[in-house]
């Protein structure tokens, strides 16, 4: 009954509105110009679903402003305005040149000339641009030719942008901004001569960027008639405020329609935070119900409708859409203006919420990786509170739980990685609902076991904890126990100073995952050199993680002191100058399946080149011996022999060959667990005493390190000398047989001159993992990777890295 | 009024050297002065005074090509637009533009080179059309009415005046008004147009057509393709530009002159110029025209009959 009553005095107000007419622009005269014309490559086509490039039915923007002119016409015609519009058909042909558009406007005697356009912010932005004939009020800058500034032309272009940014259908990036044309076209586009259609303009005039058309979400949008019609309406709107021609006495509804919790799926982007996200309800049903009059959105994706013309008053409009519940919404409409409802509906869910798949999904004996996230996928979208309280895990897990695709999955991410080898159960109880309140008819659970891998380890590096010798160029080489994902390295992965400022990678350097699957690795060089006998750190977020996404977890830092590595006070007995000087002796040689020894001029330290000598072996208990055909010196067991190395990373051993009549002996200069140059130095105190021995080559030894396969190493100046000259760790790494090292399942310790009295275990760390009063320690339980071996003696307390590979 | 003394300075480039025919460039030279910038330049009929006006037609000025007297006509809006010269050079005709109640109202003003004196002719109309020179006045319609004003007697020989009003192509001869469409175009939009110096002819552009003359009836006598803001050389010959844009900016343009017997199309503008909106002085051989960036270009023809 009182729909029937409301009804009637509707009939009434619209007849009466109907037969007034407020509005005079009997003596107004506007120029329209819709810009652009045709489907051709400068008619701006945007493509968006179902349309493909170049589809004339899609969006172009030639095609929409063509529209909004022609409806802008036909309302200020119907106000008694005279028009005249630069074209009236999307063709090539109405295409016309500016300098045409801007005669008619002249000869016309229009007393305002607007041209419809829309604008484009790489698919990101949306807002309103008016671009009035003239410079902003603050432009400075002398132009080459003078333009007028025009006071007219912004006032209007102020009011059309004020009415089209009011607007509360469109969600806007940011607000309007209105802008002289010679300004603008100077600072944002660099072209100092402003607009062509606004150039040569005798009267007042603008060129409306009413909204983002590359804005995909608004593309849509502007897809539809009525939307246009708005546009065309405010500027109509904005023309009866600055002509004084009189209020509209009819107001309009619009709005648009979406889903309120389910979100567009398509990957275009759209305003964060807005109704943008939301899914328009294509094929919804809008009806005022005092009138029955009645809008159905279009199939394209924008839910947009619009009422036009109403009589003021108040209005019932109820929105239905298929599987939606219908609401109605009270609505007051007043002369003049858009009274904006925007409706999210929401979904009939009338089947209870269950479980449609999980992750983890995996059955004994078979295990999942412990960095997985658990995911629940639902047939509805789930309502998050009741959810999140329903989700356990067993053991205990600490983590954060998120919703996704509407709320149809949960994804549970744990802080950390979870336990290594344990039977998790997940359980999802019967509480969890889903928005129309139905619950889940019975508990969801799953149980999986872990793999026995719960952290992603770096299993040697260069520099390594500890380095002291270090070159004040290194080349920086860290090995894991798995490919890294390398989307974060640049950032995770820092080398500082002693003061802690980061150092700038060299960018181009930066080479990841070289080493072969299925480890990992990241080199890098720094942009400048450090200095030498100064402190530095490696520092390793724990964000760091393998192709699984196994993360490091507890940050690592690897100190490291730097070296001129330059030692020249010294005799020189081999300067590594002479091309076939060394040569390999496949006799001494057992299981390589390659070596050579060159001359080589791109890394050296001294003089025009150094010596490389290159290396594959294929075998375990490999080695390779290089002799030389010019065996230039002879020493006894009292001297030093110091030796500048290029390492490369491959643990193997590096030994000096001596002869003294039949007698051969091997002096093991050190390891080659650096990568780059370093000075080694080794006393010959093991050789026999009283004899005088002839040098004649290398030998290296291959040991069990992730890199010993293969490797290049160059020398240069090699010294014989009297005095131990490298700090006393130096010392001590020739009195300290730490062996194998890299090892496996026992490491073992011999010092020359002094007992030991008990071996320590840590971790990078710091942390204490075991200890022994032996000489000998058992490291089967231990993972792969680097640590710290500390040695007590009676005198002192030495610390050695050791790399344990499993 | 304020008055400037500046240098012409004679920017000799070409002489004689391009040809079509019976047309031979003379001269071509930049008007000197960082004052003489602007667009839109109108030659006095012997060619020896050049006017000129801002960007949007605000303001006109008048630069003599002998004396470099550079003077200030006036700074009103529309005042560029469309000025004319008396048949003597004398004296100039020119609108000022007002806005009551934001609509837009044109005067008539003439100013006196001679005596340095402003006279408003007509009172601020709505829908003035553009000025023709007639006897020492100008013809003028408004709201479909032919207006005649002129200084002293005038004659009753009234030749036909021709105009747009609402971009419909009207002639008043004999005491008719009648609207012409040339081309039979439903809605055509006709621009720039005007009557020979013979009075027997009339050019005209059809917007997104072209441009073409036709005789007092609209037959038409002559197409001339792409040719924007024509004006009359002479009875025979028609100077315009063509101009290019990508919807925003002007991107090119030159100046060309145009038999009406189709046999010459001769640039006048240089390759490397955006050259627009000419005006040209038969008397005195000289075609004006501005460079996009405000430069006003002189160039001087040998046109042989």
């Amino acid at each position: 009954m009182n729909i029937i009553k409301r009804y009637c005095l509707f009939v009434f107000l619209a007849s009466f509105v109907v037969s007034a007419q407020a509005q005079n622009f009997s003596d107004i005269k506007i120029c329209v110009n819709p810009g652009h014309g045709g489907y051709d490559s400068d008619d701006r086509n945007v493509v968006i679903a179902p349309y493909s490039s170049g589809d004339p039915n899609g969006f172009w923007e030639s095609k929409s402003n063509l529209d909004k002119g022609l409806k802008l016409k036909s309302m200020l015609e119907n106000a008694g305005a005279t028009v005249i519009i630069t074209r009236t058909t999307n063709t090539t042909a109405d295409d016309l040149p500016l300098s045409q558009i801007v005669a008619m406007a002249n000869e016309a005697n229009v007393d305002y000339m607007l041209s419809i356009h829309s604008n484009a912010g790489n698919g990101i932005a949306n807002y309103v641009l008016q671009l009035y004939a003239g410079l902003d009020p603050n432009d400075t800058y002398t132009y080459p030719t003078p333009t007028p500034f025009s006071d007219e032309s912004r006032t209007i272009s102020t009011i059309v942008a004020q009415n089209l940014y009011s607007n509360q259908i469109t969600n806007w990036s940011a607000s309007y901004a209105v802008r002289g044309d010679k300004t603008f076209a100077r600072t944002a586009m660099g072209w100092s001569d402003g607009y062509g259609v606004l150039r040569g303009l005798n009267v007042p005039g603008a060129i409306s960027e009413g909204s983002m058309h590359d804005y995909i979400p608004e593309t849509y949008r502007l897809m539809n008639g009525d939307y246009r019609w708005l546009e065309a309406w405010h500027f109509f709107k904005s023309f009866c405020q600055y002509f004084q021609a009189g209020t509209i006495p009819t107001g309009n509804i619009a709005g648009s329609i979406r889903d309120s919790r389910n979100i567009i799926q398509e990957s275009y982007y759209k305003l964060k935070g807005t109704r943008d996200e939301l899914l328009p309800l294509n094929g919804a049903k809008l009806t005022i119900l005092e009138t029955n009059e009645t809008y159905t959105t279009d199939q394209l994706n924008n839910g947009v409708f619009v009422f036009k013309n109403l009589a003021p008053g108040v209005y019932h409009l109820k929105a239905e859409a298929d599987n939606y519940h219908e609401q109605t919404f009270e609505v007051t409409v007043a002369a003049g203006s858009i009274s904006y409802q925007n409706i999210n509906l929401n979904k009939v869910r009338n089947t209870p919420p269950e479980v449609i798949s999980y992750s983890p999904n995996i059955l004994l004996p078979d295990s999942a990786e412990c960095s997985t996230d658990i995911v629940l996928t639902f047939n509805w979208d789930m309502d998050v509170t009741s959810t999140t309280e329903a989700f356990s895990i067993t053991p205990a897990v600490e983590g954060t739980i998120t919703f996704e695709d509407s709320q149809r999955i949960l994804r549970f991410k744990p802080k950390l990685p979870l336990e290594k080898a344990t039977l998790y159960t997940v359980k999802l109880a019967k509480t969890a609902k889903h928005p129309d309140n139905l619950s889940m008819t019975e508990d969801f659970s799953f149980q999986f076991v872990t793999k026995n891998r719960n952290r992603l380890q770096l299993l040697t590096s260069y520099p390594f904890d500890g380095a002291k010798g270090v070159y004040t160029k290194p080349m920086f080489r860290l090995i894991f126990d798995r490919i890294l994902n390398t989307s974060n390295l640049q950032s995770e992965i820092k080398v500082v100073d002693k003061n802690g400022t980061e150092l700038t990678k060299n960018t181009r350097s930066v080479l990841n995952n070289k080493v072969q699957a299925p480890y990992g690795s990241t080199y890098f060089e720094l942009s400048q050199s450090l200095v030498a006998n100064e402190d530095y750190k490696i520092l390793i977020s724990g964000d760091v993680k393998d192709e699984i996404g196994m993360p490091v977890v507890e940050p690592i830092e690897l100190n490291f002191h730097t070296s001129t590595v330059l030692v020249e006070n010294q005799p020189i007995v081999e300067e590594f100058e002479t091309a076939g000087t060394y040569s390999l002796s496949s006799d001494e040689s057992i299981g390589i399946t390659n070596a050579t020894a060159s001359r080589n001029t791109s890394k050296k330290l001294f003089g025009n080149s150094s010596m490389l000598f290159s290396y594959a072996f294929s075998q375990s208990d490999a080695k390779v011996t290089y002799s030389t055909s010019n065996p230039n010196f002879i020493t006894g067991n009292e001297k030093v022999i110091g030796l500048h190395i290029y390492g490369d990373l491959s643990g193997n051993e590096l030994q000096l060959k001596f002869i003294s009549d039949n007698d051969i002996q091997y002096v093991k200069l050190c390891d080659l667990n650096f990568f780059g140059w370093e000075f080694a130095e080794v006393a010959l105190n093991s050789l026999p005493a009283d004899k005088n021995f002839q040098f004649t080559g290398f030998r290296i030894l291959r040991k069990n390190g992730i890199l010993s396969a293969s490797g290049e190493v160059y020398l240069d100046n090699m010294l014989l000398y009297d005095e131990p000259i490298m700090s006393i760790p130096q010392v001590w790494k020739n009195k300290i047989l730490i062996y194998p090292n890299p090892a496996s399942n026992v490491v073992m310790v011999k010092i020359t001159d002094q007992s030991i009295q008990h071996l320590q275990l840590y971790s990078l760390e710091g942390k204490l993992l075991q200890e022994t009063k032996e000489t000998i320690m058992d490291i089967t339980n231990v993972a792969s990777g680097t640590y710290v071996l500390k040695i007590k003696t009676g005198k002192d307390i030495i610390s050695y890295p050791l790399i344990i590979v499993h | 009024m304020k008055t400037f003394k500046i240098c012409l300075l004679g920017l000799f480039l070409i002489a004689g050297s391009l040809s079509a025919q019976n047309v031979n460039i003379v001269k071509r030279y930049k008007v000197n002065g960082n004052e003489v910038k602007g667009t839109c330049p109108v030659l006095s009929p012997a060619g020896d005074k050049l006017l000129f006006t801002s960007e949007n037609q605000k303001g006109l000025w008048l630069y003599d090509l002998n004396t470099k007297e550079l003077i200030t006509i006036c700074e009103s809006e529309g005042a560029g637009y469309a000025p004319i010269f008396n048949a003597d050079g004398t004296k100039i005709f020119y609108r000022k533009t007002i806005y009551q109640n934001r609509r837009k109202l044109d005067a008539i003003e003439s100013f006196d080179l001679v005596k340095k004196q402003k006279i408003e002719m007509i009172s601020p109309q709505r829908n003035l059309a553009h000025l023709q020179n007639y006897q020492n006045g100008f013809l003028v319609s408004t709201d479909r009415k032919l207006l005649k004003a002129t200084f002293g007697k005038t004659k009753n020989n009234v030749p036909p005046y021709v105009c747009t009003e609402d971009l419909k192509l009207v002639v008043y001869a004999n005491g008719k008004r009648t609207e012409l469409n040339p081309t039979g175009e439903n809605n055509a939009r006709y621009i720039w147009v005007s009557l020979s110096p013979d009075n027997k002819k009339i050019l005209f552009t059809v917007a997104g057509k072209g441009t073409y003359v036709s005789d007092l009836e609209g037959k038409i006598t002559a197409s001339l393709g792409y040719l924007n803001a024509p004006v009359w050389y002479n009875n025979d010959y028609v100077i315009g530009m063509q101009d290019k844009d990508d919807g925003h900016f002007i991107t090119a343009s030159k100046v060309l002159l145009v038999s009406l017997n189709g046999k010459i199309k001769m640039p006048l503008s240089l390759e490397n110029e955006i050259a627009m909106y000419p005006s040209a002085s038969s008397k005195g051989n000289k075609v004006a025209y501005n460079q996009l960036q405000g430069d006003i270009i002189i160039v001087e023809l040998d046109v042989k009959p």
